[in-house]
């Protein structure tokens, strides 16, 4: 059997170099708003840049994604592969919203200077890691490396549940640590809370876009 | 009760000799839609017309037939089994719509019937129309019953062709290719009427194109030089197929 060169395979190895220079794009995101953070700085402007040239990359990846399969109707690891990028793509796209969210913090707060910044620091080498080790799998097609990336997300779970811990274990008064525990739990979910309701805002944009062809950008 | 209406056994179909399906071990439930794909030459076309003995009428060559085909828990060529009978309950529908040319419309629906002994005015009209609504040409045709077969356009022609078959109450339908001939429209009411079809009929069907096998067939099989490369439920096939031989053909890697 004679292997050819396919039309889909200029449109697969386009979606490729797309999601990996997303990727990048990403992943020195994150590292950004992670250093302004522990440097005190508030990158919030530029991190919003960031995040919506990555946002525009994940609308070009979507369009040819699905220009490919209207035109080739793609089947088997084609197939997949697409599927796949869609799902990197938005994934890649929330990291850059994410990264955004952490300079909102010190633009919020201001430098935080005599804050222990050492977890956020542990947590976020360990994720940028992360970000690169998936995307070298994505680039190789390794489809043994979640074994190990899944490994490498314990930790980042084991240094967010000792802070917490310690958070409780840094004193003996009462009256302190429920404090702590209402501001720091009040924060979290009013944070979670106000991004599901940004994304309902998505939902309808996407169901005015169904009927009016009018494309909305994420925020 | 098996739900399995047919199945081949090892079978093997030869011309003078020659091996152009190759020991293929296949079964086909009732009421499914079974798409054939493979490559030209691969022996699609061959298999399905050792299922309704078609294979020993082909012209000007040697060709035989080794192993079984299991209609109903019974090998259609045991000896004490008539042909012709197997042909009427498994009927064939062709590549190029073939209604006969010099027959009206109502004579092309009816033709089987009357080969069948049936002379019964009433009766054959009464089967017409049903024939014809089922492939949903009734509509079309009603007025014009008495004009030729090939007075109507290809699509219509090919249904036509499906009335002809179904008129007779076959119990399995063989399709070669029957949309290749057609335009989109033509295609997608064939389509539609195969899926209504299976509720009565198991329905065998050779596709060239992998978008009509992933739109109508519960199950597709890969053949490959005569071998079955791979069966399975459709949506996996063509989502996830076991063989890489299958991926390449219906990635479009072959060649
Ligand atoms: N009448 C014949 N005499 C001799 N050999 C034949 C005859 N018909 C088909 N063959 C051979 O049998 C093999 C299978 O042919 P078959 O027509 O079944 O293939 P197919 O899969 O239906 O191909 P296609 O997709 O082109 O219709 C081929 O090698 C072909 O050359
Ligand atoms: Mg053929």
């Amino acid at each position: 059997m004679i292997k050819m060169k396919r039309l889909l395979d200029v449109g697969i190895k386009k979606l490729e170099e797309s999601i990996l220079e997303m990727g990048s794009l990403a992943s020195e995101s994150v590292e950004f708003s992670i250093d302004s953070y522990l440097q005190g700085q508030d990158s919030s402007k530029e991190a919003l840049k960031k995040s919506k040239a990555i946002n525009s990359l994940n609308d070009d990846i979507n369009e040819l994604a699905f220009e490919l399969i209207a035109r080739y109707q793609p089947v088997a690891s084609d197939l997949r592969f697409i599927k796949s990028c869609f799902e990197i793509a938005y994934t890649l796209s929330r990291f850059g919203r994410y990264a955004y969210d952490i300079t909102l913090v010190t633009h919020e707060f201001g430098k935080l200077k005599k804050c222990d910044k050492s977890a956020v620091e542990k947590a976020g080498k360990q994720t940028i890691k992360m970000i690169n080790a998936s995307l070298t799998a994505f680039k190789k097609r390794d489809a043994k490396a979640n074994i190990n990336i899944h490994n490498m997300d314990k930790k980042v779970d084991e240094i967010y549940k000792t802070f917490i811990a310690e958070i409780r274990a840094s004193t003996k008064d009462e009256d302190i640590i429920i404090t702590r525990g209402c501001s720091v739990s009040a924060s979290l979910i009013l944070r979670y809370v106000e991004r599901i309701a940004d994304h309902a805002t998505y939902i309808a944009e996407s169901v005015s876009y169904i009927k009016t062809a009018k494309k909305y950008r994420r925020r | 009760m098996s739900n399995i209406k047919l199945k081949t056994e090892s079978l093997n179909a030869m011309f003078n000799g020659q091996k152009a399906v190759d020991d293929v071990n296949l079964e086909f439930p009732k009421n499914t839609i079974t798409a054939l794909i493979g490559p030209s030459g691969c022996g699609k076309s061959t298999l399905i017309r050792t299922m309704n003995r078609m294979h020993e009428l082909t012209p000007a060559t040697d060709a035989t037939v080794e192993g079984k085909v299991v209609l109903d828990n019974k090998n259609i060529y045991d000896s004490d089994v008539d042909p012709t009978l197997i042909r009427r309950r498994v009927g064939m529908v062709f590549q190029k719509p073939n209604p006969f040319p010099t027959m009206s419309i109502f004579d092309n629906v009816v033709a089987g019937l009357k080969l069948n002994g049936l002379r019964d005015k009433t009766k054959l009209r009464e089967i017409c129309e049903s024939s014809l609504k089922g492939v949903a040409l009734w509509d079309e045709v009603k007025e014009d019953l008495d004009k030729s077969g090939t007075s109507i356009s290809g699509g219509q022609q090919q249904r036509l062709c499906i009335a002809r078959t179904i008129a007779v109450q076959p119990e399995v339908i063989l399709l070669d290719e029957p949309c290749s001939a057609l335009d989109p429209i033509s295609t997608s009411k064939i389509e539609q009427l195969l899926t209504e079809l299976k509720k009565q009929y198991t329905i065998i069907i050779v596709t060239h194109n992998m978008q009509q096998a992933a739109r109508v067939a519960d199950t597709t099989a890969f053949m490959y030089l005569g071998k079955l490369i791979e069966v399975g439920k459709t949506q996996k096939l063509f989502e996830n197929p076991k063989e890489e031989m299958t991926e390449n053909y219906i990635t479009g890697k072959f060649g």
